[in-house]
């Protein structure tokens, strides 16, 4: 302990691991005669104390009050604070390091099983029964990146804040949010069929939503992890926006995840945006509302299964789900912040996926010039687009054909961004033209920016 | 007397001697148990104890105390 100046004192003080600590060490403290106010700082392990310099407290009663309130005072401010004490703390990098492995591990099992396709096949007539079923393959596939990945996020944060409160407590919030989500669907979908148009934002809109998303998955996460604490931000946003995402996500109000729940309905899943044109051709407000609602109720099994297992999560589980789904949630994160950047126009290509790109035989197919145009082909996979990479010439009108047999879910939609092109593709020919007006490249993705392609403008 | 209260904001030990500690400045209150596994608070006290007055200063220490008597 030092006395730093005349009217404060710094004490080392071991033990503390929560806020209740910090209250529990400056009650005991605060009622010293001489002792003017406390600050303890369970983080840093320190507790700070204005006395009154005239009349000093004694250090013994200081000393005794803290042993009685269950800490200990290390001797010299610089003595490292208690390790066991802050373990709980700590951003676990081993356990994270296993989590990163595991879900690796788990994708590339899926993709061997061929789970993990983005078009999962979808095909069938749109009656309530096959949009349950979409929503079922829907919520269990690519939509769960973002859908789920939020849930899951908002669960694991709800968690680590909350962690007295028994499973039913922490299942509310999340239960609130499906109601949100689901409520949302309904009712914009009878929107959509009532108006004949479909809702959907500009793109622009829609990158910075998925950006958006992907930060603040990107925050909870490593707060989850503790790599950062909380409250801190490495970049700083202007303080509204923390302070928005921060109560958005960590507010107990149950507008929040009602609110958070009815937002993923703007989301630009390729599966909300085909069912869309279904309610918008269904021409009313029952059948449009009813095939929205149908479509989330299909979503639900999924996010209540992870609804479920986060609020069950106990004890050492406890600890163990909060850095799995802290790690998963980064991992999606990263994954939504790369398609939301190939939303907003910026061709962010991994080494991994160029190498594929240039294995590839179509990187030197030219395009066929007819006339006065030129026509270049692509199809649409389960896996991808066929060829990703398209070239063609500047100045010269572009037919540029999309065969969109194979397109089901997510790859149904289809964006240029640079061109302010959208497109739900439909099975068979799709046909998009226009000029490229210089060289360059010009990006292409589906709506959620998760497959991505480009043309090489020569 | 007794009364039981449930706080589910408690979760650790610092959490029950915190509680414990601020139940001292109730005179009334001659015997207090704090159970963390069921995060209830079962309080031994004189008939002119005015539980209202407790629950505002347990609720003042932080967001997460909420109580909800049980009996």
């Amino acid at each position: 302990m030092t006395p730093s100046n005349d009217s404060t004192i710094t004490l080392s003080v071991a033990g503390m691991t929560c806020g209740s600590c910090e209250m529990l060490v400056e009650r005991s403290l605060k009622n010293i005669p001489g002792v003017l106010s406390v600050h303890a700082k369970q983080r840093k392990g320190r507790v700070v104390l204005h006395i009154d310099p005239d009349h000093p407290p004694s250090m013994d009663a200081i000393t005794q009050a803290v042993t009685k309130a269950g800490y200990e005072i290390h001797d010299g401010t610089s003595a490292p604070p208690h390790k066991t004490a802050h373990e709980s703390n700590k951003p676990r990098y081993m356990e994270i390091g296993a989590a990163l492995v595991i879900i690796f591990a788990l994708y590339k099992l899926a993709q061997t099983f061929d789970l993990a396709s983005l078009a999962p096949s979808t095909a069938g007539s749109l009656t309530f029964g096959g949009v349950l079923l979409i929503g079922l393959v829907a919520g269990s596939s690519s939509c769960l990146a973002v859908t789920g990945g939020l849930l899951l996020a908002m669960a694991a944060k709800h968690n680590q804040i909350h962690q007295a409160e028994s499973s039913s407590q922490k299942l509310r919030p999340l239960i609130q949010f499906n109601v949100g989500r689901l409520v949302s669907y309904f009712v914009l979908g009878g929107i959509v069929g009532l108006i004949g148009t479909a809702i959907t934002l500009p793109i622009w809109t829609t990158a910075y939503l998925n950006i958006g998303v992907a930060l603040v998955m990107l925050y909870l996460a490593l707060t989850i992890l503790g790599i950062i604490p909380k409250g801190a931000f490495p970049i700083r946003p202007p303080k509204a926006l923390s302070h928005w995402i921060s109560n958005l996500t960590e507010h107990d109000h149950p507008l929040a995840p009602i609110a958070l729940g009815a937002l993923t309905f703007f989301l630009p899943c390729g599966f909300t945006q085909s069912l869309q044109l279904a309610a918008l051709a269904s021409g009313g407000f029952a059948p449009g509302a009813m095939s929205m609602g149908v479509l989330a109720i299909g979503t639900l099994p999924a996010l209540l299964g992870i609804s479920f297992i986060s609020s069950s999560a106990r004890g050492s589980f406890s600890r163990i789900f909060l850095t799995f789904a802290g790690t998963l949630v980064f991992v999606l994160a990263l994954f939504n912040l790369r398609s939301g950047f190939a939303l907003a126009g910026f061709s962010v290509s991994l080494p991994a996926q160029q190498a594929v790109e240039a294995t590839s035989e179509n990187a030197v197919r030219l395009p066929v010039i007819t006339g006065y145009e030129q026509e270049v082909r692509m199809k649409v996979t389960a896996y991808g687009y066929e060829p990703p990479e398209l070239t063609i010439k500047s100045g010269v009108p572009v037919r540029f054909i999309i065969d969109g047999t194979q397109a089901g879910g997510c790859t149904q939609g289809f964006v240029i961004p640079s061109l302010g092109i959208q497109k739900v593709l439909q099975p068979g020919d799709n046909i998009i033209e226009f000029t490229p007006e210089k060289p360059g490249r010009i990006a292409f993705s589906c709506s959620m920016g998760m497959v991505r392609g480009a043309f090489n403008v020569l | 007397m007794q009364t039981t209260v449930s706080i589910p904001g408690i979760h650790c030990d610092a959490c029950g001697k915190l509680i414990k500690s601020v139940s001292g400045d109730f005179p009334e209150i001659t015997d207090i148990a704090v159970n963390l596994t069921t995060k209830t608070v079962t309080l031994t006290h004189a008939d002119d104890f005015a539980l209202d007055d407790w629950t505002k200063e347990i609720e003042g220490l932080g967001e997460t105390y909420k109580v909800q008597r049980l009996s």
